[in-house]
């Protein structure tokens, strides 16, 4: 296949969930040797797009083109055969193999045919040389789990080259890399490009898709909005095409009035671990107080350990003067906590579960006759809450993992809300949440703070911190290196940078 | 009209519960042209007689399957509360032998919580070891001997009728109504789903998960209790190889009825149906003549198929 000709289009796809349109006649060309980003919005059809190009969905409306041949893929395996791979955010890897048996997975290489009779060794140092040739630094023999991130994200890129794949769907494949893994990976599609490979690069930071794209589609509600070049287009005008409006990513969330009093002083937590190592603050009423530091840093160790979810070795909590010991988090909940972790899947939603049941968990203590549930007083308050957060859905009956990734969130933040929490803790409360959500969900915490909710917020996104708090604390080896007054929202991100890694 | 109920029962998300249903009320229309038998109200009485002991048993497993675990241990527990309630019946009266009986069994059913939720034990080897316990007690209690000498007046709690309706058919129903009230409408009743749905979320939204397990455990325990001295009255004594396997009936009519094993799905009334099929496949079998060899291996077939009409029922979704 030579650079710059049509390898992959998907004509006129249409997709529908129980009547429910999803896509909406969406084209899709891709050119060998390209690198073309897909955005959008969650739910603007993306993964479903995708899915149906790798065979996960059978049943649309459409036709996919690939190599000047009709082809409809009845499952991922039909796929793989013909070469579209797709590496998927949640790397499906079998992580008490090696990594040569993961390569081979399926194809594996007999060294007795007919009894079928694996050629270990022969596998080994296929996949050793392959890895040497691509300068990845993995060993082929290693247990998958012992290896990082990052190496497992690349080894399934080389399992698509090894696999002689021409097509590469990759989504969101930066989503838990550091900067400079971050970095070698870009390097390998550069690789992979020159080689003439096709790849679909999904990502919600955009400032990859400038990066590493050579084209970019844009979608939003099933629609293919436009297709344009990267140099065509700037971050505001993507935005602006996905949102289908302006946003702004540094709107300063200002207070109208200064916060309270005190209302909950740490004094020199710490853990067993040593991740947290004497942490001290205090907190006021209304008041926003960012953690930032990077992953390692000990801001979600620490959040744990204030909220009971672990066990702390010292460490003393005054609310509002008082001294409480929160020994679980069921203990911290009824001292007016709430605490929304940063994995909303493992964590926080209840899943094969209605959105009434995900919200109402915790309200239920606030409906009850007697001892028993009034759901009428319960249920009008999740569609007050579905409401008041507008969460997209068919109804409050609908299971919340069919949710997109921000209307998941706002289930959840729903659920604490609707207990009007004094203290809440968020981590990563925007982590994978499409620009749209996120607007509004920075308006909700700023709202709850302007209402006196005392709020600790970690973000990996520093003008999120920077935005929204009015303190910062920098973080590092589970000491507070530095405080920032952020009144002003005036904190830069060169200094708090600094802070977090100096 | 049709499609509008579809997609209303597709939307909440119960598509197996009413799969089931159906399935049952197939089965109840071709059991009677099968069968003149079948269609007489004796039979269907002695169906729900029949079943009523696997059917309090579901009830208690229900609670267990909802939080995502299973019991292995019922049916052992049911022969040890049976055991241990037939002698209190025999020496110390119908209260103390009644208390002796659902004691037995909430008592088992509280250690198997708590060794599973403050112990941090498995579930499965949990209740693996405590069959072993409870079947290994009732040989040492029993010397494998029945114990023998139920007065014959307690007889009607497990043969008796009234207006025709079988004692422990009517036990069976107040108490499906009663647990389906009480999961439906206490904050206990909800945690079971939530827990079973996503156990640490459950924790980090502040429930105490640990007695949610354990209440989990005591409910079924509870029943397996009442299921053994309802055996008791039954046949007015108690065999030490009682309820053999009956654990397995019963989480099959949980399972067969719409539950889900992972937790968070299904209701009461799943495990009513359940059961009531399971019935319905060794009675209409047993009416046709069909030798006991052959009614084991075809409920296993009729098992395997409802639970299969359900699977292909979903994978035509997308």
């Amino acid at each position: 296949m030579k650079n710059n000709e049509c390898v992959l289009s998907m004509r006129d796809i249409t997709k529908k969930f129980n009547d429910v349109p999803v896509l909406k006649n969406v084209d899709l060309e891709i050119f060998a040797g390209e690198v073309h980003g897909l955005v959008g919005a969650n739910g603007a059809g993306k993964s479903t797009l995708m899915k149906i190009l790798n065979g996960v969905y059978t049943n649309y409306d459409g036709k996919i083109v690939y190599k000047d041949q009709d082809v409809s893929f009845k499952d991922p395996f039909a796929a793989q055969r013909l070469g579209v791979y797709m590496i998927h955010q949640e790397l499906d890897l079998i992580t008490n193999l090696t990594v040569a048996d993961n390569i081979y997975m399926g194809h594996e290489v007999c060294a007795n045919k007919s009894l079928k009779i694996l050629d270990k060794k022969a596998m080994l140092s296929n996949v050793q040389k392959f890895l040497d040739e691509l300068g990845f630094d993995i060993k082929a023999g290693e247990i998958v789990e012992r290896l990082s991130t990052a190496q497992q994200q690349l080894l399934l890129v080389a399992k698509c080259v090894m696999m002689n794949a021409d097509v590469i769907v990759m989504d969101e494949p930066t989503s838990s890399l550091s900067d400079t893994e971050v970095k070698r990976l870009f390097s390998v599609i550069g690789d992979l490009k020159r080689k003439g490979k096709a790849i679909i690069y999904i990502s919600h930071y955009l400032e990859e898709i400038f990066e590493v794209c050579d084209r970019v589609t844009v979608l939003r509600d099933g629609s293919r909005i436009d297709t344009l070049g990267v140099s065509e287009c700037d971050e505001e005008r993507l935005v602006q095409l996905m949102i289908g409006k302006a946003f702004d990513s540094h709107h300063k969330y200002l207070r109208s009035k200064p916060y309270g009093e005190t209302v909950l002083s740490v004094q020199d937590y710490a853990d067993h671990s040593g991740k947290v190592n004497g942490i001290s603050f205090d907190l006021h009423r209304g008041e926003i107080i960012g953690m930032a530091g990077v992953v390692g840093s000990g801001r979600t160790e620490f959040v744990e350990l204030l909220y009971g979810a672990k066990k702390k070795r010292e460490g003393k909590l005054k609310l509002l003067d008082k001294e409480v010991e929160l020994s679980s988090p069921a203990k911290a909940v009824k001292n007016g906590f709430a605490f929304i972790s940063e994995d909303r899947k493992i964590e926080g939603l209840i899943t094969r579960r209605a959105i009434s049941d995900n919200v109402s968990i915790i309200n239920f203590d606030n409906c009850l006759n007697w001892r028993f549930i009034n759901y009428r007083k319960a249920n009008a308050s999740v569609d007050d809450m579905i409401k008041f957060m507008s969460i997209r859905c068919h109804s409050r009956k609908q299971e919340a993992t069919d949710l997109s990734g921000g209307n998941q969130q706002k289930v959840i933040l729903g659920r604490w809300i609707s207990v009007r929490p004094k203290i809440l803790i968020l981590d990563q409360p925007t982590r994978g949440i499409d620009i749209g959500a996120k607007a509004e969900i920075y308006q909700l915490i700023n709202d709850l703070a302007e209402q006196g909710t005392s709020i600790i917020l970690i973000s990996d996104e520093m003008n999120e911190v920077i935005n929204l708090s009015d303190t910062i604390l920098a973080l590092k080896k589970g000491k507070v290196v530095q405080t920032y007054n952020n009144k002003k929202r005036d904190v830069t991100e060169e200094e708090l940078l600094h802070a977090m890694v100096v | 009209m049709v499609s509008k109920i579809k997609e209303k029962i597709i939307r909440s998300g119960d598509v197996k519960s009413v799969t089931m249903f159906f399935v049952l009320i197939m089965m109840f229309i071709l059991s009677m042209i099968a069968s003149p038998y079948f269609r007489t109200m004796r039979n269907i009485m002695n169906l729900l007689n029949q079943n009523a002991i696997y059917g309090i048993m579901a009830l208690g497993m229900c609670c267990c399957i909802l939080t995502g675990v299973i019991d292995l241990s019922a049916g052992s527990v049911v022969a040890l509360s049976a055991v241990l309630g037939a002698m209190g019946l025999c020496n110390l009266g119908f209260v103390p032998g009644v208390l002796i009986g659902l004691g037995t069994g909430t008592a088992i059913g509280v250690i198997n919580g708590v060794l599973i939720a403050k112990f941090k034990v498995g579930y499965f080897i949990t209740t693996l070891g405590m069959m072993s316990i409870c079947r290994g007690s009732v040989y040492i209690i029993t010397d494998g001997m029945p114990v023998t000498g139920v007065p014959q007046q307690y007889n009607i709690f497990g043969m008796g009728r009234v207006f025709g309706i079988p004692v422990c058919a009517i036990i069976w129903v107040i108490c499906a109504i009663i647990l389906g009230l009480i999961i439906k409408f206490t904050r206990i009743g909800q945690y079971l789903y939530a827990v079973g749905g996503n156990e640490r979320a459950t924790w980090l939204s502040g429930v105490n998960v640990d007695r949610v397990r354990i209440v989990a455990f005591a409910v079924n325990g509870f029943f397996c209790g009442m299921a053994g001295l309802i055996l008791v009255c039954r046949v007015l004594m108690a065999p030490a190889d009682a309820a053999t396997g009956y654990e397995m009936t019963a989480i099959a009519a949980c399972v067969v009825g719409g539950l889900s094993l992972l937790g968070g799905k299904g209701n009461v009334f799943n495990t009513i149906i359940g059961t009531l099929i399971m019935g319905l496949i060794l009675n209409i079998l047993q009416l046709l003549g069909v030798s006991s060899y052959w009614q084991e291996a075809l409920t296993g077939v009729v098992i395997i198929i409802a639970a299969g009409i359900d699977a292909f029922l979903n994978r035509s979704k997308d």
